[in-house]
C-alpha cells in the first residue's frame, strides 16, 4: 500500500478536526444571533403592507412619477446557510422612474433625503460609502430600509426600492 | 415557407412518393437476388476457370457489393420521405389549429400572417376585449408553424440532397458510404449517450424534424432533459415530464411508508429503559428525506407558475439527494448569461426556494446595470444543483470529492451553454456561494470553463494559489467574503497552510517580520502585515496575494446575506454579470 492513504486520512482527520473547532467557535459566537433570529416579528404579509405604505407615501413625496406600475414584491429567504433557525424572509418591491433628466434627479434625492430623515430615517451605517450610485435611508425602528438607485448623473435609470427586514412569515419562529 | 404553402401541402403525394420508393426498393431487392441466383450462382457453379473468369468473378462480387450499397441507400430515400411526411403534416395540423382559432375569435388572417378584427364594441363582428392577446398568441403559433415546417423543409432537404449526391456521383454504390448513412439514419432515433459532446448532441437535435423532436421529448423525457447539447425550450419540456413522474413516485413511496410506528420503546421492551424506537427512528428519516425533496418541487413549481420572468427546468432527478437546474428567462436567448453554483445544502429540498430566489435578484441587479448604462440587453441566470453537495459543514464539506465529482457536469453543462445559444453570449458569468466555489475552482483548475467571469462569493478555498490559476484573464475573477462570515473560520487544513497561517498570526501580534510590498489586482501599490490566510479549499480569496478582484460587503453581513437587501454585494454582482464596471 502506499503512503498516500494515510497521508490522505490525515488530512482528513485535520481538516474535519478544525472545521469542528470552527464550527464549536461558531456556535458560541452565534448564541447571541441564535436568540436574535429566534424572536417574534410582524408577518410577511404586515411587512408587505408597510413596505406599499412607505412607497405609496415616498412617491408622493417626490417631484417624479414612476414609468410604469411596480413589480411583483421580491422575496428572499434569510440565513438560508447559516446556522438557522431557518424560514426568516425578506421581502422587496421597486418603482422605476426611467432615464431622469438631471435637474428633476436632484430634486428627487433632495425631496427623498428630505421625507424620510423627517420621518426618522436615517443613512444606513452598514451600507456607508460602499456605493457610490445610491441613497439609503433606514429606519433604526422598524428597520425597513429605502433606497434610491441611480442617483449618479451617468445613471439612465432611476427606482425606489423598500425593503423589510427579515420577517417570520407567520410572525413567530416554527416550533 | 408562407401560410398558403403549408395550408395547401398536399401531404398525401409525399406518402404516395414514399410508397412509391418503397415499391422501387422491393423491386430493386428482387432484382438483386434474381441477378444473385441466375447470374452470380450460376457462374459460380459454371465451372469457368482461368484469367478472364478470375478478372469476370472479382468484377461480379463487386458488382454484388455495389447494388447492396444501393439498395441501402434507397431505403434511406423511403425513411427521410417518410419523416417528410409525418413532419410538413405535424406543422400543417398546427397551422389549421391557429387558423380555426382565429377565425373562432373573429379574426382575419391576411396571407403574410397579419391579423385584424372588428374593434367596434356594437358591431356583430366585435372580437372582444381580449382580442389584442388573443391575436398575439394566434400570430405567435402561426410563426412558430411555418418554422417548423421550414424547418422540416430543411432537415429533409439535406438528406435528400446528400443521397441524391451519393446516387449522382456513384458514392451511393460504396458499401462504407452507405454502411455510414444507415448508421447515421439509425442515429437519428437514439438519444446520444450521456457524457456526448455537448456541440455534437445540438447537430443531432439540429437533424430531427420538429416532428421527430416532439417524440423524442414525450418518449425520452428523461435523456432528453439532461443532455447538455438540447436548447433550453426542448429540456424544459422533458423535465416538466420528469418533475409529474418524479412528484407521483415520491408521493407513492409516502404512501407506501406505512403508519407512524410508535416513538418510544417501554422499559418492559428494552429491558433497560426507554429508547427511541428503530423502527420509527427509520421510518421518520425516510419520511422526513421525501418530505424534503417534495419541498423542492414545491419551491420549482411555485416558481415555473411566475410568468415574468419566466423560468425554464433545465434538469430535474429525485436521485440520492434529488438534482435541479431552473433558468430564469431563456439562457439560449439572453444576452448575458450566468450560472448560479450553491454549496452545502444544496439539494432538491428546502434549500432550493432560496437557491432560485437568489437567480431571480440577481437576474433583477443585472437589468438594473443594463438599465442604469442605457443598454437594453438581457440576462438569464440559472441556479445549477446538477452536483452531489455537500449537505453538512462537519464531516462533509471539509471533504473536497464532492467538488472533484462534479467536475465533468459543470465543464459539460456550460460547453452545452454555448452550444445552443442562439448566436454568441455577449457574457458568461460563473458565480458560486461556499462549497460551490470550491467545486467552480476545482472544475476551472483541472477541466477550465468557457466562461468571462468567475464571481467566488465566501469562499472556502476554490483550490488554487492565484487567480491566475483559474484559468480566464484574472482582471474577470471577483471575491467577496464580509468581516461577518463565518466562513473565516474555515481555517487550513494543509500542514503548510497551517503553518504559515500560524507564522502570519504572531507576525501580526508581535508586529515583526513578514512585511510584503506588492501591487493589487487593481494596480494599486501595497503593503503592510502579510494578511495571506490559507483556508481549507485553498488560498483565502479575499487576500490580495490571491488577485482577485474585491467585491464591496457589508461588513456585519454573515454567510447568507450577500443577497439581502442591505448588502452592496448584490448590485455588484449584477454588474458584473451584466458586464459592466463596479460602481
Amino acid at each position: 500500500m502506499s503512503t498516500a492513504a494515510p497521508a490522505s486520512l490525515i488530512r482528513r482527520v485535520t481538516a474535519t478536526t478544525m472545521v469542528l473547532a470552527a464550527v464549536l467557535t461558531l456556535n458560541g459566537c452565534g448564541a447571541g444571533t441564535l436568540g436574535e433570529r429566534s424572536k417574534p416579528t410582524i408577518t410577511l404579509d404586515q411587512a408587505k403592507k408597510q413596505i406599499d405604505t412607505y412607497l405609496t407615501d415616498v412617491l408622493a413625496a417626490l417631484p417624479v412619477k414612476p414609468a410604469k406600475s411596480p413589480g411583483d414584491f421580491s422575496d428572499l429567504e434569510c440565513d438560508a446557510n447559516d446556522i438557522g433557525p431557518h424560514g426568516r424572509t425578506q421581502s422587496r418591491r421597486e418603482y422605476d422612474f426611467g432615464d431622469v433628466p438631471p435637474v428633476p434627479k436632484a430634486e428627487a434625492v433632495k425631496a427623498f433625503r428630505e421625507y424620510l430623515t423627517g420621518r426618522g430615517f436615517a443613512p444606513d451605517p452598514d451600507a456607508a460609502g460602499s456605493r457610490s450610485d445610491w441613497i439609503r435611508l433606514k429606519n433604526p425602528k422598524d428597520d425597513f430600509l429605502a433606497t434610491l438607485d441611480g442617483v449618479s448623473d451617468s445613471s439612465h435609470d432611476l427606482s425606489l426600492r423598500v425593503s423589510s427586514p427579515c420577517v417570520w412569515p407567520d410572525g413567530t419562529p416554527p416550533k | 415557407m408562407d401560410i398558403k404553402t403549408l395550408y395547401d401541402a398536399n401531404i398525401n403525394n409525399i406518402t404516395i412518393a414514399k410508397n412509391a420508393y418503397d415499391a422501387l426498393y422491393s423491386a430493386f431487392g428482387q432484382h438483386i437476388e434474381s441477378w444473385q441466383h441466375d447470374v452470380v450462382d450460376r457462374l459460380g457453379h459454371s465451372e469457368w476457370t482461368g484469367t478472364a473468369a478470375g478478372h469476370a468473378n472479382t468484377r461480379i462480387q463487386f458488382l454484388s457489393t455495389e447494388l447492396q450499397a444501393a439498395k441501402q441507400e434507397l431505403g434511406l430515400i423511403s425513411k427521410a420521405l417518410a419523416d417528410a411526411a409525418e413532419g410538413i403534416a405535424a406543422a400543417q395540423s398546427h397551422l389549421i389549429s391557429a387558423l380555426d382559432d382565429a377565425k373562432n375569435n373573429k379574426m382575419t388572417v391576411s396571407p403574410d400572417g397579419g391579423l385584424t378584427w372588428d374593434k367596434d364594441p356594437n358591431s356583430p363582428n366585435y372580437a372582444g376585449d381580449k382580442a389584442e392577446a388573443t391575436a398575439k398568441e394566434i400570430s405567435k403559433r402561426i410563426t412558430a408553424a411555418l418554422n417548423e415546417a421550414d424547418h422540416t423543409d430543411q432537415t429533409i432537404n439535406a438528406r435528400l440532397g446528400h443521397l441524391a449526391t451519393n446516387a449522382t456521383n456513384g458514392t451511393g454504390l460504396d458499401a462504407a458510404t452507405a454502411k455510414a448513412d444507415q448508421t447515421a439514419a439509425d442515429a437519428l432515433s437514439q438519444v446520444p449517450a450521456a457524457g456526448t459532446d455537448p456541440n455534437s448532441v445540438k447537430a443531432w437535435w439540429n437533424g430531427l424534424t420538429d416532428a421527430q423532436q416532439q417524440h423524442m421529448i414525450q418518449t425520452e423525457h428523461d435523456k432528453v432533459g439532461a443532455l447538455d447539447g438540447i436548447p433550453a425550450t426542448a429540456r424544459h419540456q422533458a423535465n416538466l415530464i420528469n418533475l409529474q413522474q418524479g412528484k407521483a413516485d415520491l408521493q407513492r413511496q409516502l404512501d407506501g411508508l406505512g403508519p407512524e410506528p410508535k416513538k418510544m420503546l417501554s422499559v418492559a421492551e428494552t429491558n433497560g429503559g426507554p429508547v427511541e424506537n428503530p423502527d420509527y427512528t427509520a421510518w421518520k428519516k425516510k419520511r422526513d428525506e421525501l418530505e424534503d425533496k417534495k419541498h423542492g418541487i414545491e419551491s420549482i413549481e411555485s416558481r415555473l407558475q411566475k410568468k415574468d420572468p419566466p423560468a425554464f427546468l433545465l434538469g430535474f432527478d429525485t436521485n440520492g439527494h434529488g438534482h435541479a437546474i431552473i433558468a430564469v428567462n431563456n439562457p439560449d436567448t439572453a444576452n448575458n448569461v450566468s450560472t448560479y453554483v450553491p454549496g452545502t445544502g444544496a439539494r432538491l429540498g428546502d434549500s432550493l426556494r432560496s437557491d432560485i430566489e437568489r437567480s431571480d435578484l440577481m437576474v433583477a441587479s443585472a437589468d438594473k446595470a443594463n438599465q442604469k448604462a442605457g443598454d437594453p440587453s438581457t440576462t438569464s441566470s440559472i441556479t445549477w444543483v446538477g452536483y452531489d453537495a455537500p449537505q453538512s459543514i462537519i464531516p462533509e464539506a471539509a471533504d473536497d470529492t464532492y467538488a472533484k465529482n462534479a467536475e465533468d457536469k459543470l465543464h459539460s453543462f456550460e460547453l452545452g451553454l454555448h452550444a445552443t445559444h442562439e448566436g454568441k453570449i455577449d457574457n458568461n458569468t460563473v458565480l458560486a456561494h461556499s462549497y460551490g466555489t470550491t467545486t467552480v475552482g476545482y472544475t476551472m483548475r483541472d477541466k477550465g470553463l468557457p466562461v468571462d467571469n468567475v464571481v467566488l462569493i465566501a469562499s472556502p478555498g476554490a483550490g488554487v494559489e492565484h487567480a491566475r490559476d483559474l484559468g480566464i484573464d484574472p482582471s474577470h475573477v471577483y471575491a467577496a467574503q464580509s468581516d461577518g462570515d463565518s466562513i473565516g473560520w474555515a481555517d487550513a487544513a494543509d500542514p503548510k497552510g497551517m503553518a504559515k497561517n500560524i507564522r502570519d498570526y504572531y507576525a501580526e501580534i508581535w508586529g515583526v517580520g513578514n512585511y510584503y510590498t506588492g501591487v493589487d489586482a487593481n494596480g494599486v501599490h501595497v503593503g503592510g502585515v502579510d494578511t495571506d490566510n490559507h483556508m481549507i479549499h485553498g488560498r483565502q480569496t479575499t487576500v490580495p496575494e490571491f488577485g482577485a478582484h474585491i467585491l464591496p460587503t457589508n461588513p456585519k453581513g454573515d454567510h447568507s446575506d450577500y443577497w439581502n437587501d442591505n448588502s452592496p454585494t448584490l448590485p455588484a454582482m449584477g454588474e458584473v454579470i451584466a458586464g459592466k464596471p463596479i460602481s
